[in-house]
């Protein structure tokens, strides 16, 4: 199973290493609307988790996504 | 030709299409000339057939091209938008070659409306690529 940061890292062209919790799209060049999707849609089918529309608008870091998955019983 | 409209609603986990097509010499000078690949390998029966590949191959972005024609025809169909294609080429498609193209929808985000289709290109029951899309289903 690919981790959230394998998934982040490759969705947003960064490197795994590099990422941080805090970090919201204004730190990651990546990070436009489009990829924002492409990477909640490839964690729900990874972690087998569903998001709300809500959820998905209310994000803003990857640590808030983070506990989101958690939260959902994903074990990351 | 009149694209499917298929509502992201109706669309669930494992729905399927598929599409026919005979790949012709004209196809391939076309999409040389749309292109601009005009590599031999292509088009240079004579060079193609002195290479490992014995000759003519089949452009791979022609087959991927096809792809687009299953999304934004058939599956979703008019109200796809393709965000990623990935494809990984088993064995050469040749000229004269009916091919086979299959799209099977294995992840549905409802939160994002992206499908996520497993893509198989075939020559009757041989493989010849497969890959996957990311496609979002505007309202």
């Amino acid at each position: 199973m690919r981790t959230f940061n394998d998934i982040a890292a490759k969705i947003f062209s960064i490197k795994s290493e590099q990422i941080r919790d805090t970090f919201t799209a204004k730190d990651i060049p990546g990070w436009d609307s489009m990829n924002y999707l492409l990477f909640i849609a490839e964690l729900e089918k990874e972690y087998n988790v569903s998001f709300t529309m809500d959820e998905v608008l209310n994000a803003v870091s990857l640590g808030s996504i983070r506990a989101m998955l958690v939260a959902k019983g994903a074990k990351i | 030709m009149k694209s499917l409209d298929k509502e992201f609603g109706d669309i669930k986990v494992s729905d399927c299409a598929s599409f026919e097509r005979t790949i012709s010499t004209e196809d391939m000078n076309a999409f040389a000339q749309l292109s601009g690949d005009y590599n031999p390998l292509h088009l240079e029966e004579d060079y193609a057939a002195k290479t490992e590949l014995k000759g003519t191959v089949v452009y791979g972005m022609l087959l991927a091209a096809l792809v687009s024609r299953l999304v934004g025809m058939d599956l979703p169909g008019k109200r796809a938008l393709l965000l990623t294609e990935s494809l990984e080429f088993k064995k050469p498609a040749r000229v004269g070659d009916l091919i086979i193209v299959e799209g099977i929808v294995r992840h549905k985000s409802l939160s994002t409306r992206i499908l996520e289709l497993d893509i198989s290109i075939k020559r009757s029951a041989e493989l010849l690529a497969i890959g996957s899309v990311s496609v979002k289903v505007l309202p």
